[in-house]
């Protein structure tokens, strides 16, 4: 009797591939209604965002690049604090 | 070729031989993954949404420098700037932040006149982005709080706030008029949007603006932008202090993005780094752990008559299997984390000061190129772990292997 469970495996682990493409092929792109949904908003507060913040507590920079030029905490609470800063300090010191 | 496909066969067979060993291996390379993979998905999802701020938005945003710090624009500057030619029109808006309720929730107060009244704020087509409706014409305190403030503070269209402000004139009770929908870009979540007049109340300003929102026709957005610059001061009139320009374009986002690679670079640095830390102990068992088995493994094989190519081809096969299980893992289990669960716990991980269960339509979008890196990667660490022991297992004698 010959031993079929390679063809199982393959079979799965072409099945499960076919799914993640299919997640990815779906996923990557954005529907109408949402780009759509985002034009009402920003045409509502005349273009707002452009960070990973929700509000301006934490860094306005991070909230809206047009509403800070740098990171809040490059002044406070000391000269040089971008390193107290949530959004900008920790392993990648990137901006 | 019918050897190779044999010993491929062999290979992706090998998978269940050792059940316990592929189990752990594919769940140890799934769990570094799916951070980074989400990650860079929201990172994706971020960048695309930043590009729709501009897009959407006017075509350059005007600010005041003093100290080489943002300063609040008297609206008198809209003059100067409707006086350059191409400028079509300049509408100030107000964007500050104050903090409302017992829990001092972080609030963005945006307050903007729309030019043609409000009645045309809100809808693109025929969606809607306000549960409820937006400000009146000239009415007072009217307001349309984003959806996570609103869930935080138990608000709903027709609620009504007591006055949280200090006002020369007096303070008021704020209606709540509308509320934000949740699908929305996620700087909706903890905004306020009133009326110009409003917001200035809000904050007991009165003739200044903290931006300025200049459309101009296509193609002067460049030369409107070098004319703002070249302006000595944005407030001539009220002292001999300059107010120097800073001008925001929609170019600014692309060199932004361009510039970071990633949102929030650092907690996705800090993925990569746990993803090494977790590859350790995942090394020391797919190399330490399984030699012992391979070697027994190897030595029967090669008994057989196997060669040392066919060992690692059958080992390469092994783990290019693995991987490639790892990797499908991950893409499905970030889509199910970011769509139907809503980024719940890593959101707050991913974008510092949403709470874990965020609240608001966390930005996503899963794109080939991190996908493919995440494979490669997840086949690289499969192939560090297994082909060493592999070689070491080929290259000893029959009989040493299988004692």
């Amino acid at each position: 009797m010959i031993d079929r469970a390679p063809e199982v495996v393959a079979a799965a682990t072409v099945a499960l591939a076919a799914c993640a493409v299919a997640v990815l092929t779906g996923g990557a792109t954005r529907g109408d209604a949402q780009v759509r949904r985002a034009e009402g908003f920003h045409r509502s507060v005349g273009g707002l965002g452009s960070g990973a913040a929700t509000s301006l507590a934490s860094c306005g920079a991070s909230f809206d690049r047009s509403s800070g030029a740098a990171c809040d905490r490059a002044f406070d609470p000391a000269p040089g604090g971008t390193a107290f800063c949530v959004l900008h300090a920790g392993p990648s010191l990137r901006r | 070729m019918g050897g190779f496909i044999a010993v491929a066969r062999s290979g992706v067979g090998a998978v269940l031989l050792h059940p316990m060993r592929s189990v752990a291996t594919v769940a140890a390379v799934t769990a570094m993954l799916v951070p980074v993979v989400t990650g860079l998905a929201v990172s994706e999802g971020l960048a695309d949404e930043s590009r729709d701020a501009a897009r959407f938005g006017a075509d350059l945003v005007v600010t005041g420098l003093r100290f080489g710090r943002p300063a609040p624009i008297p609206l008198t500057a809209m003059e100067a700037l409707l006086a350059i030619p191409e400028v079509t029109s300049v509408r100030p808006r107000i964007v500050g932040a104050i903090q409302m309720g017992v829990a001092r929730e972080d609030v963005v107060v945006v307050g903007l006149d729309p030019p043609g009244g409000p009645s045309g704020l809100g809808a693109a087509g025929d969606v809607t982005v306000v549960e409820g409706r937006l400000f009146a014409p000239g009415a007072a305190n009217e307001a349309v709080v984003g959806s996570r403030l609103a869930a935080r503070l138990g608000l709903s269209p027709g609620a009504r706030i007591p006055p949280f402000y200090t006002d020369r004139e007096g303070e008021r009770w704020t209606d709540v008029v509308g509320v934000f929908r949740s699908d929305l870009p996620m700087w909706e979540a903890n905004v306020v949007l009133t009326s110009f007049e409003t917001a200035q109340r809000f904050f007991d300003e009165r003739g200044h603006a903290t931006q300025l929102l200049v459309t101009c026709d296509a193609g002067y957005a460049e030369a409107i932008r070098e004319a703002i610059l070249r302006m000595p001061t944005l407030a001539p009139s009220l002292s001999g202090d300059p107010l120097r320009p800073r001008v925001f374009a929609r170019a600014d986002v692309e060199a932004t993005l361009a510039r970071g690679a990633a949102f929030g670079a650092g907690a996705f640095a800090l993925h990569f780094v746990l993803l090494f830390a977790a590859a350790v102990p995942l090394l020391v068992v797919a190399t330490g752990a399984g030699l012992r088995e391979r070697l027994r493994e190897t030595g029967v094989l090669k008994m057989l008559g196997w060669g040392t190519d066919d060992v690692l081809l059958r080992a390469f096969v092994e783990s290019l299997t693995l991987a490639v299980i790892a990797a499908s893992l991950s893409v499905i289990l970030s889509a199910l984390w970011l769509g139907p669960l809503g980024a719940r716990g890593i959101a707050a991980v991913l974008l510092p000061g949403a709470d874990a269960d965020p609240g608001f339509g966390v930005p996503w979008r899963l794109t080939p190129g991190p996908v493919a890196i995440a494979a490669a990667l997840s086949l690289a660490i499969v192939l560090v772990g297994t082909l060493p022991s592999s070689w070491r297992a080929a290259s000893a004698e029959p009989m040493e292997a299988m004692r």
